[in-house]
């Protein structure tokens, strides 16, 4: 035991703490930890490197590296005379018992945020979060498109079809004022609400569209609805579920 | 690089086959139309029963050129035929589907319906 330590020690000391002591800016503060939890932390990690160079799980973002060679400059104090003179065929020795020295972060997270961290970027979650915040901004805009009354609003999820945007909101209106009060409506809740202007049309047109980036607002006149059919050009889209207050309950 | 007397084919299902660009909209004197810009143009042939008829004049935005678009990224795209696209004085296309790809920066000019009636967006 007392071999194993000396030789961890070795790395410790020659090894990392002249590149590394530059990482590790309140050193001074670890310089007087007692020896004994000294000893006991390079027992684990020579355990520790092992491990890792047996599994080839390299992890750039650990973080016991600093707080080893804190130590580490300590051992190099007390032990520099006896290593000094063999210490690159002690080394040779160790690289090729343990492997390469991997080298390791101050920024290391519990086992299980790495976890989750890597199955994000792997499930690409960060994308599947964004689509339903974007829904729900599209099922807002055709819930304000329905209070001003507009018929027959359909939201589709158009982006496996096209790559420029997400959503596609098609609505009816019966007259041009109403356009011009349904596009104001849908203006105004994403510029104070969302902070977004859209581009597209300013005045009301008989085909109103307002292009917001991710979701584009297609506002008809029943003729115009009708001739550009845009439902049956988007048919392979999926339809968004709306909720039911949108149809309002008809009373007599 | 359109200029007048330059004919072009439609790229839509308007009615009219070609057209023939008799003024570029922009500026006085503009020499040349690009893609996404807006001519005036003359319809030299059209289908048969259709609302548009030969010798009509309409508005037009271009879609294709021969001439080659430059990107910031480096990208360069030419097509095999200058090629527009018919549309009202509200900027609303005559017809109801685009044939053949366009290319994006038609959305950044406020030609969104144009390019949400397009299959192919390059």
């Amino acid at each position: 035991m007392a071999v194993c330590s000396t030789t961890t020690l070795s790395i410790g000391g020659s090894v990392f703490s002249g590149q590394l002591r530059r990482w590790e800016p309140n050193e001074s503060k670890l310089f007087q930890k007692p020896r004994s939890r000294f000893r006991w932390l390079c027992l684990n990690d020579l355990h520790l490197l092992r491990f890792r160079t047996k599994t080839l799980n390299f992890n750039p973002r650990g973080s016991l590296l600093p707080s080893l060679y804190a130590y580490g400059k300590e051992a190099d104090d007390a032990f520099l005379s006896k290593v000094n003179e063999d210490t690159d065929e002690m080394f040779a020795d160790l690289m090729k018992k343990y492997g390469e020295v991997v080298f390791r972060k101050n920024d290391r997270k519990s086992p299980s945020a790495e976890l989750d961290d890597d199955a994000e970027s792997l499930s690409c979650k960060f994308i599947y979060s964004q689509v339903p915040a974007i829904s729900v901004v599209a099922v807002e805009m055709a819930k304000v498109a329905s209070d001003v009354k507009a018929a027959d609003i359909r939201v589709l999820f158009v982006k496996p079809l096209v790559y420029w945007t997400r959503f596609f909101i098609i609505a009816t209106a019966f007259s041009r004022p109403q356009i011009d009060a349904i596009g104001s409506r849908i203006r105004d809740l994403a510029e104070k609400k969302y902070g977004k202007v859209p581009s597209g049309d300013a005045k009301p047109n008989s085909w109103t569209l307002l292009d917001f980036g991710d979701v584009v607002v297609h506002i008809f006149l029943p003729q115009q609805r009708a001739f550009y059919n845009l439902e049956e050009f988007y048919g392979n889209a999926t339809l968004i579920e709306l909720p039911s207050e949108t149809q309002p309950p008809f009373h007599t | 690089m359109i200029q007048p007397q330059t004919h072009l084919n439609v790229a839509d299902n308007s009615g009219a086959r070609e057209l023939m660009c008799i003024r570029v909209i922009g500026a006085s004197n503009r020499r040349y139309a690009h893609i996404g810009d807006v001519i005036v143009a003359v319809i030299k042939e059209a289908v048969p029963n259709t609302p548009l008829e030969r010798s009509e004049v309409i508005r037009a935005v271009i879609v294709r050129t021969r001439k080659e678009l430059k990107r910031d990224n480096g990208m360069i795209i030419r097509y095999d035929d200058n090629a527009a696209v018919v549309i009202d004085q509200e900027g609303n296309p005559k017809g109801t589907r685009i044939f053949g790809a366009i290319a994006r920066e038609l959305r950044q000019l406020n030609f969104t319906k144009i390019v949400s009636l397009a299959p192919e967006v390059l």
